[in-house]
C-alpha cells in the first residue's frame, strides 16, 4: 500500500441532466487505502458523482482516472472496483450463494477460486446458515449485508458503498460498520456516501462535503470540525444562585449556557471557585455543525 | 463467451422459479393446443363429421330422399332431420350451422337438365358463420348434381318428364311453329333413344347394368396443395387436428417466452441488478447476448416440449429436420422481438402490458387465434406483416405442407429479417437510454 498514490482521481467533473446541474466542477483525489466519505443531503449529487467514478454515467465535462490513468470503463479498472448500490441489487429468486457465485463469475472467477471467494463472502455477510435460502425470504438487514458482500466477492481494490445503512436495523448497521473496518484493516480503498454524520465521523479518514453538486470542503473529520465546527456548547443547572462570582456565558435563573473551545478547563475553573451544578452537559461540535456552518442549514433539512 | 453463458444460465434459473412465467410458457400453450386440436379434429384425414346442419324434407319424393342420402353421405357434413322450427332454434343456439329445406315439387325437377323450373331448395343460415354457410351451399349443389345421373338411369321417370315437356311446348302459343317442330323432333328422338336403352338393359343382369351404367358428373374436383411441388394434397397430409392446432399453440408458448424475457430486462433495471451488470467487466453486447441466449434457449425448449406433446397426441411432422431449423429461425425472430419489446417502457407493467398487446395483435392478424382461412380478406393481407403467420407457415411446412427446401427460404428469411430489425431497435434504444 502506498498512501501517496492516488487510486481514484476525479478532475473537474461536471454533469448536467438537461437544465439541472447535478455535479458542478468536482475534483477529488482518493489515496490508496483510505476511506473517503461523501457527505451531503439527499439530492446533493453524491450518487451521480459515484456513478461517474464507476463509468455508469458519462461526465459532461472532466474525467475520472482509476489507478494509473485507467478509464472507469476499462476492463482492468472494473475488475478493481466493487460497487454496493444504494438500492438492493440482488436476484430475489436466487439464493444467497447463487447470487454471489453469479456476480463472481461475471468477474472471471471460476472453480476453486470462485468457491473460496463465495465462502469468504458468506462468512463476511454472516449468512452461512442461510446461504441456500432464496433472497426473497431474507430480512432487510440480511439483504443489505448480502448486497455489500456481492460487491466484494471478486476481491476488489476499491469499494464504493452508496448509503449502505439505509433502512437497516441497528444490529445489521453495526455489522456493516464492522465490515467496513475489516476492509480498512485489509488495506482496501473505500468510498462511502452517507447523510448520517456519525457514520462518516466513525469510519472515514477524510470527508468531502457536497451540496448542490459542489464540493464545499474536503479534509479529515478533526480538521473540518476544528475549522468549521465552532466551540463546544456547555449547558448546566446551578445548585443555587451564585453570589459575587461572575459566570461566563449566559445565565437565566439557574439555567446556564456557555460556548468555549476548552470546555473542560472552563468547568474545572468554575467548580474550583465553589460553583455547584446539579446538571451539566457538554455538546462538542460535529460534522452536523460543520455542515451547518458551511451551508447555513442542517444536513437533515 | 463465458459471461454470456453465465447470464443465460442465471436467467433460465430465474425463469424456472417464476410460476407465472412457467404457466404462460408451458401450461397456456398446452391448453391452446389441446383446445384447438379438438376443434380441428374434423379437418384430419380420418375425421368424420364437420359442419352440422339440419334437413327438412317437405317433398318426400323418391328424388328428395336420394338428395338427403347424398347429403348424409358427405363426410364434411353432419346431417340431422328435424322440423323447421326446431332446426331454427338450434341454429340460434349455435348448435347447427344451417338448415336445408327441400320444397314441395323438388322431386319433379331435380336432376332434369332441360327443365324450365329448377328444383327449389331453401337454406337457412347463421349470419355470424358465413364462411361455413358458403361451404354448405357448395355441398348442397354437389348433392343436387349427383341427382343428374340418377335421373338419367331411370328411363320410366325420364319418359314421363320428356312427354310432359313435349306437350308443354306443343301447347305453348308463344313458341313459333318452326321451333315447335324442331323441339318435338328432338324430344321424339330422345324418347326413342331411352326406350332402346331400356330394352338393352332388360336383357342384362343388374350387376352388368351397374358396371356399365353411364356416369354423370358436373365436374370432377380434385384438391391439390398449391404450396407443395409434389406429393398428395394438404388435406391428405394432415394426420390429425393436432397437426393444425399445435403450430399455433407452439407460437403462444414462443410469445410467452418473448414477453417474459422482455420484462426480465426491465426488471434488471428496476431491481438495480442492471447496475451491477453494467459495472462488471462485461460489454453491453455480452449482456444483451446473454439475455438473447436465454430467450433463444427457452423458446427452443418450449417448441421441443410442445412438439413432443403434439407427437404423443397424434401430430406427425413429415420433416423433423426442417421443423428443428424452423424452430431456430422462429426463436431468433422472437429474440429480436423480445429486444424491441423490452425497450417499450421503463417499468415492468408498461413492458408487460405493451408486450402482450403487441403479441395479441400479431397473433390475431397472423392466424395464431383463428386460422387465416377464416379471416376477412383485409386481415389476411395484414398477416403478411405478422411474424406469427410466417412462423406458423414454416412449422406447417415441416409438419404437413410438404415444403421443399426452397419454399422454406421465404418464411425463414422474413423471420430472420424481423429478428435482426428487433435486435437493432433494442440495442439502439438501450444505448440511448444508458447515455
Amino acid at each position: 500500500m502506498n498512501n501517496d498514490r492516488l487510486i481514484v482521481e476525479c478532475q473537474n467533473l461536471v454533469k448536467h441532466f438537461g437544465e439541472i446541474c447535478a455535479v458542478d466542477d468536482l475534483s477529488i483525489g482518493l489515496r490508496e487505502g483510505e476511506t473517503l466519505g461523501l457527505l451531503g443531503p439527499n439530492g446533493a449529487g453524491k450518487t451521480t458523482a459515484i456513478n461517474m467514478m464507476i463509468g455508469l454515467v458519462q461526465p459532461t465535462e472532466g474525467e475520472v482516472k482509476i489507478a494509473d490513468g485507467l478509464a472507469p470503463k476499462d476492463r482492468e479498472a472494473r475488475n478493481m472496483i466493487g460497487v454496493a448500490p444504494q438500492s438492493l441489487s440482488l436476484y430475489e429468486d436466487l439464493n444467497g450463494e447463487e447470487n454471489l457465485a453469479f456476480f463472481g463469475k461475471l468477474y472471471g472467477l471460476r472453480g476453486s477460486q470462485l468457491k473460496d471467494r463465495v465462502q469468504w463472502a458468506l462468512d463476511f455477510a454472516k449468512l452461512q446458515d442461510r446461504r441456500r435460502h432464496l433472497v426473497k425470504t431474507y430480512s432487510g438487514g440480511m439483504k443489505r449485508r448480502l448486497n455489500f458482500a456481492c460487491s466484494l466477492v471478486h476481491d476488489p481494490k476499491i469499494v464504493l458503498l452508496d448509503e449502505p445503512t439505509v433502512g437497516v436495523d441497528p444490529q445489521s448497521r453495526n455489522h456493516i460498520f464492522d465490515g467496513v473496518e475489516q476492509l480498512q484493516q485489509n488495506g482496501l480503498t473505500v468510498i462511502y456516501t452517507t447523510h448520517y454524520m456519525e457514520e462518516a465521523q466513525r469510519l472515514c479518514d477524510r470527508v468531502a462535503i457536497i451540496d448542490h453538486g459542489k464540493l464545499l470542503e474536503l479534509d479529515s473529520v478533526d480538521h473540518l470540525i476544528e475549522r468549521y465546527g465552532g466551540n463546544s456548547v456547555v449547558t448546566g443547572e446551578l445548585a443555587k444562585a451564585s453570589s459575587g462570582f461572575e459566570l461566563p456565558g449566559k445565565l437565566d435563573g439557574l439555567s446556564w449556557r456557555m460556548e468555549s473551545n476548552e470546555p473542560i478547563a472552563e468547568i474545572a475553573k468554575l467548580t474550583n471557585a465553589g460553583i455547584d451544578f446539579t446538571k451539566l452537559q457538554i455538546a462538542q461540535p460535529d460534522l452536523e455543525s460543520v455542515f451547518l456552518s458551511l451551508t447555513g442549514r442542517s444536513l437533515r433539512d | 463467451m463465458g459471461s454470456i453463458i453465465d447470464i443465460a444460465r442465471k436467467d433460465l434459473k430465474l425463469l424456472t422459479r417464476d410460476k407465472g412465467a412457467m404457466f404462460f410458457l408451458f401450461a397456456f400453450p398446452i391448453m391452446m393446443g389441446v383446445f384447438f386440436g379438438f376443434i380441428y379434429q374434423g379437418m384430419g384425414k380420418k375425421s368424420s363429421g364437420g359442419i352440422k346442419i339440419a334437413i327438412v324434407d317437405n317433398d318426400q319424393s323418391e328424388m328428395s330422399g336420394k338428395f338427403v342420402e347424398h347429403l348424409k353421405a358427405n363426410e364434411n357434413l353432419t346431417v340431422v332431420e328435424l322440423p323447421l322450427e326446431q332446426a331454427k332454434q338450434k341454429i340460434r343456439d349455435k348448435d347447427l350451422v344451417g338448415v336445408v329445406v327441400v320444397t314441395p315439387g323438388f322431386g319433379e325437377n331435380a336432376g332434369v337438365l332441360w327443365s324450365d323450373q329448377p328444383a327449389k331448395i331453401r337454406i337457412g343460415k347463421d349470419p355470424s358463420r358465413m364462411a361455413a354457410s358458403a361451404m354448405l351451399e357448395g355441398y348442397v349443389m354437389e348433392s343436387v348434381g349427383q341427382l343428374i345421373p340418377e335421373r338419367l338411369s331411370d328411363v320410366n321417370s325420364l319418359r314421363g318428364t320428356i312427354e310432359k315437356q313435349r306437350d308443354q311446348i306443343k301447347n305453348d302459343p308463344d313458341i313459333p311453329a318452326p321451333s315447335k317442330l324442331v323441339l318435338s323432333t328432338m324430344f321424339g328422338s330422345m324418347l326413342t333413344f331411352f326406350e332402346d336403352l331400356n330394352a338393352v338393359q332388360e336383357d342384362q343382369s343388374n350387376e352388368e347394368i351397374q358396371e356399365n351404367a353411364p356416369s354423370f358428373q358436373l365436374a370432377e374436383i380434385e384438391s391439390f396443395d398449391a404450396f407443395a411441388k409434389q406429393g398428395p394434397a394438404v388435406q391428405d397430409r394432415i394426420k390429425s387436428g393436432w397437426d393444425i392446432s399445435f403450430p399455433s399453440a407452439i407460437l403462444w408458448g414462443v410469445m410467452g417466452c418473448a414477453s417474459g424475457f422482455a420484462i426480465s430486462l426491465v426488471r434488471e433495471r428496476s431491481r438495480g441488478t442492471l447496475m451491477r451488470l453494467q459495472t462488471a467487466p462485461i460489454t453491453n453486447t455480452q449482456l444483451i447476448a446473454g439475455k438473447g441466449l436465454a430467450c433463444f434457449t427457452a423458446i427452443l425448449a418450449v417448441v421441443g416440449f410442445m412438439t413432443v406433446l403434439g407427437i404423443a397426441l397424434g401430430m406427425r411432422p413429415e420433416q423433423p429436420l426442417m421443423l428443428i431449423i424452423s424452430a431456430m429461425f422462429i426463436a431468433f425472430c422472437y429474440v429480436g422481438i423480445m429486444m424491441a419489446m423490452s425497450v417499450l417502457g421503463n417499468s415492468e407493467e408498461a413492458v408487460g402490458g405493451a408486450g402482450w398487446a403487441i403479441n395479441v395483435i400479431l397473433a390475431m392478424f397472423g392466424g395464431g387465434m383463428i386460422p387465416l382461412l377464416f379471416l376477412p380478406n383485409f386481415m389476411q393481407t395484414f398477416s403478411n406483416f405478422s411474424p406469427v403467420a410466417w412462423s406458423i407457415l414454416s412449422l406447417e411446412g415441416a409438419i404437413y405442407r410438404g415444403f421443399g427446401f426452397s419454399q422454406f427460404l421465404k418464411p425463414w428469411g422474413i423471420l430472420a429479417a424481423i429478428g435482426i430489425f428487433g435486435f437493432a431497435i433494442g440495442i439502439f434504444v438501450l444505448q440511448r437510454k444508458k447515455s
